[in-house]
C-alpha cells in the first residue's frame, strides 16, 4: 500500500457524484477554494465523479449549489466516516468509556501479590501477616504505606530478615529474605561423659577432648560410657603427688554396627465410606476477598458426610491468578462400613513406614546397610518386623550429675 | 472578458520587454514530462473533460491535452496534473 493510500485512509475521503449542466464549474470551484481531490472520472457530459478528502465535504453541497448541480455521496472510506458510525451505537460507546475507565482505575487497585525469596517461610503466613497490616487482594494501591507494612510485617515475621514491598500497577511484589539461624554453641563449661545411645559394636572411635573409654571392635550397651569427661593428669617425674583428674566436655566421635528392630501393626479391616447418594451443593463467589453466597447450606440433614469444593479462578492468559473466583461445595452423604483390606497393600505401607521411622532415627550421621521384613496375622492384626543393619553415630552426651 | 483578455495581453507583452519569466507574470505553463504527465500551472479551470481529450482553460489561451485513458489527477486553483498517454497538446 502506497504512502499516500494509507495517508487517505486516515484522513478519509468521500466519493461524491455531481449532476448537472456543467459539472466542470464545480470541479473548476473545488479547485479554487482548495479542497482536495482525485480520481476524477467523467462518465458522460453531466456527471462527475470525484473523491474528495474527508475534511474538505463540507461545504461542497453549497458549491454545487451554486453551479446548479446536485451533489450525491457514493461511497465513505477512511478512519473518519469509520468512526462516526459509532456515534449513535451507545452500547458501544458506554462499553469503550467502562473500559478504558477500567484501565485507568483497576490498575490502580492491587489484584495480584506475589511472594519471593522465601524457601523455609510459607507464603502464606507472609500473605496472612501483609493481609493484618492491610495488603490484601483489592485494596487502592496509592493508600497504602508500603515501607510502614513491610517494616511492621518483618516485626511479627520473626524468621525473615528484610521485606520490600513493590507495587507496579495491579501486582504487589513481595520480596523476602530468610534469616540465617544461629549455629549452635556447644557450652564447653558443662562437663560430661559421652555414653552408648544404642547396643552395637564400636568400629571407630575419636576422642578429642576426654579420653577413650573403649577400644575399637568392643560390643556396647545403652549407657555404657564411650568417652570419659576426664583428662588424667600425671604429676612429675619422682613427685609423691597424686594422679590428678581434670573434668572436661568429652566430645569426639564413636561410630559403630548396630541393629535395630522396628515394628508396626495394623487392623486387617478398615472403616469404608458407603455413598448413600445423597447430594447437596452451594455456590459461593469471592470477589476482591469479599465473599458471597449464592445459597446457604443450612439444611444439611445427612449425619455423615463429605464436603467437595470445586474452584475456578479468573486467570489471565500468563498465568496469573485474579483475585476473582467462582466456588462450588459439594456435601455428599455416606454410611460407615467394615472394609476388608488388602494385606499385601497393607503390608507394603507398613514396610514403606518402617523404613521412614528408620531413616528418621538414624538421622544425618547414620545410614542403613541391609534389612529385612518378616510379618504375621494373629487375631485380625498384621504385624510387620523391620530387623536392619546400621553404621551410625553411637555416643551420646550426658552431662556429668546425670 | 474583455478587458481579462486585454490585461492578459499586457502582462505577456511586458514580459518580454523586461524579459521576466511568462508565468511569474501570470502567462498559463505547460510542462510534459514524457508521454504520460502533463503538469499545467496558472489555469483557469477546466472546460471540458474526457479520457480521451481534457480541455483547460489558460485565460487568453484554451489547452486542449489529447491522448487516451486520460485523467485529471490533481488539481489546485494553481496548478492541474493530467496523467495518462499523452498524444498532443493544442493551443487556440
Amino acid at each position: 500500500m502506497a504512502a499516500s493510500q494509507i495517508v487517505n485512509l486516515l484522513r478519509g475521503s468521500v466519493r461524491l457524484e455531481v449532476t448537472g449542466a456543467f459539472p466542470e464549474r464545480f470541479l473548476n470551484l473545488c479547485a479554487q477554494r482548495g479542497a482536495s481531490f482525485w480520481a476524477v472520472e467523467w462518465p458522460d457530459s453531466h456527471t462527475l465523479r470525484l473523491t474528495v478528502a474527508w475534511k474538505d465535504r463540507k461545504g461542497l453541497d453549497d458549491l454545487g449549489a451554486r453551479t446548479g448541480c446536485t451533489v450525491t455521496e457514493v461511497r465513505k472510506t477512511g478512519m473518519p466516516p469509520f468512526l462516526l458510525r459509532f456515534r449513535k451505537r451507545y452500547s458501544f460507546l458506554t462499553g469503550l468509556a467502562l473500559a478504558i475507565l477500567a484501565v485507568c482505575i483497576l490498575n490502580r487497585f492491587v489484584l495480584v501479590i506475589d511472594v519471593e525469596g522465601n524457601d523455609q517461610v510459607p507464603t502464606q503466613a507472609i500473605l496472612t501477616e501483609l493481609r493484618r497490616q492491610g495488603l490484601r487482594p483489592g485494596v487502592y494501591g496509592p493508600s497504602l504505606a508500603v515501607k510502614d507494612i513491610s517494616n511492621e510485617a518483618l516485626l511479627r515475621l520473626e524468621d525473615l530478615s528484610w521485606m520490600a514491598v513493590n507495587l507496579r500497577g495491579i501486582r504487589a511484589q513481595v520480596v523476602v529474605r530468610e534469616r540465617i539461624g544461629k549455629p549452635e554453641i556447644v557450652d564447653e563449661t558443662v562437663t560430661g561423659n559421652i555414653v552408648a545411645e544404642a547396643p552395637g559394636i564400636v568400629t571407630h572411635l575419636e576422642a578429642w577432648s576426654g579420653d577413650a573409654a573403649v577400644a575399637e571392635g568392643s560390643t556396647v550397651l545403652p549407657g555404657d560410657v564411650l568417652i570419659w569427661g576426664s583428662i588424667r593428669m600425671d604429676p612429675p617425674q619422682w613427685s609423691e603427688n597424686p594422679v590428678e583428674w581434670m573434668p572436661v566436655r568429652a566430645m569426639g566421635r564413636v561410630e559403630g554396627r548396630t541393629w535395630r528392630t522396628l515394628t508396626a501393626a495394623i487392623p486387617l479391616t478398615a472403616w469404608g465410606k458407603n455413598y448413600t447418594g445423597e447430594e447437596k451443593s452451594s455456590w459461593a463467589v469471592t470477589i476482591l476477598g469479599q465473599r458471597r453466597v449464592f445459597s446457604q447450606n443450612s439444611g444439611i440433614a445427612m449425619e455423615k458426610y463429605d464436603k467437595i469444593s470445586n474452584t475456578w479462578n479468573l486467570t489471565l492468559p500468563g498465568g496469573t491468578v485474579l483475585p476473582f473466583s467462582l466456588r462450588r461445595e459439594t456435601c455428599r452423604g455416606y454410611e460407615t462400613t467394615d472394609l476388608p483390606i488388602d494385606p499385601a497393600a497393607a503390608q507394603t505401607m507398613l514396610e514403606e513406614r518402617l523404613l521412614a521411622k528408620l531413616e528418621e532415627l538414624l538421622g544425618d550421621t547414620g545410614r542403613e546397610v541391609s534389612h529385612s521384613f518378616s510379618a504375621q496375622v494373629a487375631d485380625g492384626l498384621l504385624t510387620v518386623t523391620l530387623s536392619a543393619e546400621c553404621r551410625e553415630e553411637l555416643g551420646r552426651f550426658i552431662p556429668a550429675g546425670e | 472578458m474583455e478587458h481579462r483578455r486585454k490585461k492578459e495581453g499586457l502582462l505577456e507583452r511586458t514580459a518580454q520587454v523586461f524579459d521576466i519569466p511568462g508565468e511569474a507574470a501570470g502567462l498559463p505553463r505547460v510542462e510534459l514530462t514524457g508521454r504520460h504527465e502533463a503538469r499545467m500551472s496558472n489555469h483557469r479551470g477546466i472546460l471540458a473533460y474526457g479520457p480521451e481529450e481534457i480541455i483547460v482553460s489558460g485565460g487568453k489561451l484554451i489547452v486542449k491535452v489529447k491522448g487516451e485513458g486520460l485523467e485529471l489527477r490533481a488539481m489546485t486553483a494553481e496548478e492541474l496534473l493530467i496523467t495518462g498517454t499523452v498524444l498532443s497538446v493544442e493551443l487556440e
